[in-house]
């Protein structure tokens, strides 16, 4: 899975800086990237955050290894039992295992958050791209609208659209992965806007190479780090938006054992078994914990990189 | 720009936000389901159907329906909820009471929390006092805050039978719905007041104030803290609709009666004026707060209000 | 005539992430009561840094060794409390941005008569009455309407003086003033000059001005400490720096002002630019850009000697000593 690949890449890339002096980053100096991954490690948070993200990842794909019963296995002689050493996280009404439950809904929570934030980065980056090269009216109406949109409860608004079109993954990946765009568009129109004030775009202009492939090939390096950095703290953002829709019972449907679905569950049994509640909270809240440490180390990490401009 | 040029601008150019907004709910709502089987059970002759979709104004095409119900709104009429019959905005007004008493107690909570140990971790900056409050902040921005609620209502309610979880309005009832939202709102509160704390304490007219012999106190009550408390101003404002977004799933939570559960239930029940009606509302109410923000940042600052 | 204050070997550090900056290292000198002594420099030498050190507002990630002796006392070795009693009321400064010194939320009423409530312990209106006469003082015109405006409403110059009459509302005994003409119009800099010598004439203050610009020094001052890279290179009154100066700096900063008298075809310029202070250059500082540099210079840093009457060189050309600077 990407984050997978990314730490790999992290393991990589120190290597063969080692080796080549840094000169798989073209683009900046190598001191500087070294710099970057040096700070990473030394902030004990982001280290923590990146920990749990591997290994929620870890438990995710490894899911059926772990998980000692099937997701949606019934079992109605043992159901609502508290923990014990047979049902680590106790037994829901159905009589399914919890702690299986909740391993095979790291699979769901990682994918949707992965998806929703992909697609919210396309279209927010491309709208930032349209809004910063082309300025005037288009630059001021986008603006407007991301400033309205900013302040949005997407929950509100996705609500009534997920309920509209119809409760599942796909609605609410497609709603979530329309409306949280604004913070990607803010950050590459920024840097749009200021390359498109640097002279030699004007140059280049004068020469006649295509404009858009121009911007694009300088923007992007450019917003890179911060793009990095909103994105994986959009991710969290896109889980816990996500589960708090399943959690209305506009997302995932049964049995799928989205965290937010069980928690749906375990409301109504909280009084009897609250090991519904808690256990699948907790899980969700660390995933949620993981990443934003890490996008908060990430953030402190590149800021040498975003302070160049 | 002028102040009234900018909350001119500011108006139209949220026009189209709201007419889109609108229209977006509207033309949904309509196309996922006739509510009119709802209404009358899927046993329903196509003649009675006919009747009621006509009644209803249901069976004219979308756009149409969507200006007719907009003349109407302008003049005041939310339209009849499908369900009981009763007029939208006589439900909505019902509710919006105790959401924004628990809207406003929660950002009360949020403010007082987070601006507190913003300032505190930006004076005691790269202490463990403000690895701790940065830490905390970090940790109550992650936390999922229906679940939070939920825990809340199992351990006061449940647990400890503190709290009755039935479901009315009352002062006592308020504590844990307020805490549920506010606690995890504190954490952006924590951030913004520290990163601002700090670029102000590292201003030039500080190190004025520092080279007069002002005291420590002094220095940070007087000449630092209204400038860093500037944008938290206006970062308020802009954050009620957040709020209310989140007092939707705890107002579910806690049963308590607002617009919260209202809007919840009537997307359950395809209860469409109804849906629509609250949707219209808190648009409105974006817009206005997003246009207040404006006006009260240029107000606060007396730079701005004299360009 | 009556030493004011003597600044002994003091070396600042700034840390960074990269590393520890050395921003001042082992600078001396003194001042007496009733001079003007100008603090010269390139950009970064230290000289600010040197003058934030006396006021102890130094930030919070340097560390200060050395002594700093006013009126018999150690102002480093002073308690916080004890400091801050003598900051703005007997040692004051003015700094350079007077767009940014000033707090734009608060009225210029409140902020210059904070230094009487909180140093003489006056009620409002007495302070206010005293704050309008210092703004008079400064030539602000209409002092009484003034007090109740903001900051921004003022020019730059107008600022200027704010900050002046709010620094010397207590009548210091020495008056620090870090670039304070650089961020304003020429013609107004004049004024402003002419501003703070008629005060600190008049309240018989000392002036410490740390400035680039020589031909204000010229005017104004009565001896001149050159510094370059964090150490003080040069000490002379005023006539003879720029008659007779020793060291290869200030040689090279003196004949890089452009004279109407003489024709050149081009201006002299000193090779190379200033060393980078996280890693400074051993030995002398200057040695890598100094035209008579010598393999000493290289290796033993050159100590501060007095070679003539109140002419200080810290330069090996004219320490006929050992390695260790005997003379």
């Amino acid at each position: 899975m990407f984050l997978v690949r990314r730490a790999v890449n992290h393991f990589l890339e120190k290597n063969s800086m080692e080796k080549t002096g840094g000169r798989r980053r073209v683009k900046h100096s190598a001191g500087l990237w070294r710099l970057v991954f040096r700070r990473f490690k030394r902030h004990r948070s982001g280290m923590i955050g990146l920990g749990i993200v591997l290994a929620m990842v870890f438990i995710a794909i490894f899911a059926p290894f772990i998980a000692p019963y099937p997701y949606d296995e019934q079992n109605f002689s043992e159901r609502l039992q508290p923990p014990s050493l047979k049902h680590p996280f106790g037994t829901d009404p159905l009589g399914r295992d919890v702690f299986s439950r909740v391993v095979y809904g790291s699979r769901i929570s990682i994918f949707i958050g992965l998806v929703i934030t992909l697609l919210t980065a396309v279209i927010g980056i491309t709208l930032g791209l349209i809004a910063g090269y082309f300025g005037g009216i288009v630059d001021a109406v986008i603006s407007k609208v991301a400033e309205i949109f900013w302040a949005f409860p997407i929950i509100v608004f996705a609500l009534a659209i997920v309920a509209a079109i119809g409760p599942s993954v796909k609605n609410v990946i497609l709603v979530l992965g329309i409306l949280m765009w604004v913070s990607f568009t803010k950050v590459v129109r920024a840097e749009t806007l200021s390359i498109r004030e640097r002279m030699f775009i004007k140059a280049a202009k004068v020469i006649g190479e295509n404009n858009f492939k121009i911007i694009i090939r300088h923007v992007l390096p450019n917003a890179f780090p911060s793009i990095i950095v909103l994105a994986t703290l959009t991710v969290p953002d896109a889980i816990l938006t996500s589960a708090a829709l399943s959690f209305l019972g506009l997302g995932v449907q049964p049995p799928t054992p989205e965290w937010g679905a069980i928690l749906s569950d375990g409301r109504l049994y909280l009084r009897l078994a609250p090991w519904i509640t808690i256990f699948p909270g907790i899980a969700l809240f660390i995933l949620v914990l993981g990443f934003n440490f890490m996008g908060d180390g990430l953030r402190d990490a590149l800021d040498p990189l975003m302070r160049r401009r | 720009m002028g102040l009234r040029k900018h909350v001119i601008m500011s108006i139209v150019s949220s026009i189209p936000v709201f007419f889109g907004a609108t229209f977006i709910t509207f033309f949904l709502m309509h196309i996922s389901g006739n509510p009119v089987y709802m209404l009358l059970g899927e046993f329903a002759t196509p003649e009675e159907v006919e009747r009621v979709s006509k009644a209803l104004g249901l069976d004219k095409p979308i756009p149409i329906q969507y200006f007719l119900w907009l003349k109407k709104v302008i003049c005041g009429d939310l339209g009849y909820s499908i369900m009981s019959r009763l007029p939208v905005s006589q439900l909505i007004m019902e509710r919006v009471v105790p959401t924004l008493m628990l809207t406003i107690s929660a950002l009360f909570v949020s403010v007082i929390i987070g601006v507190t140990t913003g300032v505190i971790s930006a004076l005691r900056q790269q202490t463990w006092v403000d690895y701790a409050l940065t830490f905390f902040a970090l940790f109550w921005f992650s936390m999922p805050y229906f679940w939070f609620a939920m825990i809340l209502v199992w351990f006061f309610g449940v647990y400890l039978g503190w709290f009755s979880v039935a479901g009315s309005v009352s002062l006592q009832r308020l504590i844990l719905p307020s805490l549920a939202l506010g606690l995890p709102g504190a954490a952006v509160y924590t951030r913004i007041t520290r990163s601002s704390m700090l670029e102000v304490l590292n201003q030039d007219y500080i190190r004025t104030a520092r080279a007069k012999g002002l005291t420590e106190r002094l220095v940070i009550y007087r000449h630092a803290l209204k400038n860093a408390l500037l944008p938290i101003v206006a970062l308020t404002i802009l954050r009620i609709p957040w709020l209310i977004g989140g007092a939707v799933i705890t107002e579910t939570i806690f049963v308590w009666p607002g617009m919260g559960t209202l809007l919840v239930n009537s997307i359950y029940k395809r209860d469409f004026p109804v849906v629509q009606g609250i949707v219209l509302i808190i648009t409105l109410l974006i817009i206005i707060c997003d246009i207040i923000g404006d006006i009260v940042n240029s107000l606060i600052d007396p730079r701005i209000r004299y360009d | 005539m009556r030493e004011l204050l003597r600044v002994k070997n003091l070396s600042v550090d700034y840390i960074v992430d990269e590393g520890v900056v050395k921003a001042v290292e082992d600078v001396s000198f003194q001042m007496y009561k009733g001079e003007k002594v100008a603090l010269i420099g390139e950009t970064g030498c230290g000289k600010s840094t040197v003058a934030l050190a006396i006021m102890r507002i130094l930030p919070h990630n340097a560390r200060v060794r050395g002594e700093i002796i006013f009126e018999d006392k150690n102002l480093l070795a002073l308690d916080e409390e004890e400091m801050r009693k003598i900051r703005g009321r007997r040692i004051s400064m003015i700094f350079q941005d007077p767009f940014t010194s000033l707090n734009p939320l608060l009225t210029i009423g409140v902020q210059n008569t904070e230094p009487y409530e909180i140093h003489l312990g006056l009620e409002r209106n007495e302070a206010l009455e005293r704050a309008v006469d210092m703004l008079k003082k400064v030539r602000i015109p209409n002092p009484e309407e003034s007090v109740v405006r903001y900051p921004h409403t003022f020019s730059g110059g107008m600022r200027q003086r704010i900050l002046t009459a709010m620094m010397m509302s207590l009548h210091p005994d020495l008056l620090i003033a870090d670039e304070p003409f650089s961020s304003l119009d020429v013609t107004i800099q004049a004024g402003i000059i002419q501003m703070l010598n008629e005060l600190i004439e008049s309240f018989n203050s000392s002036l410490l001005l740390i400035t680039h610009d020589l031909g204000v020094v010229a005017e104004t001052c009565d001896r001149v400490v050159v510094m370059y890279a964090g150490k003080n290179v040069e000490i002379a009154d005023i006539y003879t720096i720029f008659e007779n100066p020793m060291h290869p700096y200030t040689k090279g900063l003196l004949s890089s002002i452009p004279r109407l008298d003489i024709k050149v075809e081009r201006l002299p310029v000193l090779a190379g630019s200033p060393p980078n202070l996280l890693n400074p250059p051993t030995g002398c500082r200057f040695h890598p850009r100094c035209s008579h540099a010598m393999d000493i210079c290289k290796r033993v840093t050159p100590p501060l000697i007095e070679v003539d009457k109140n002419h200080l060189v810290a330069c090996h050309l004219y320490s006929d000593g050992d390695e260790y600077g005997n003379g």
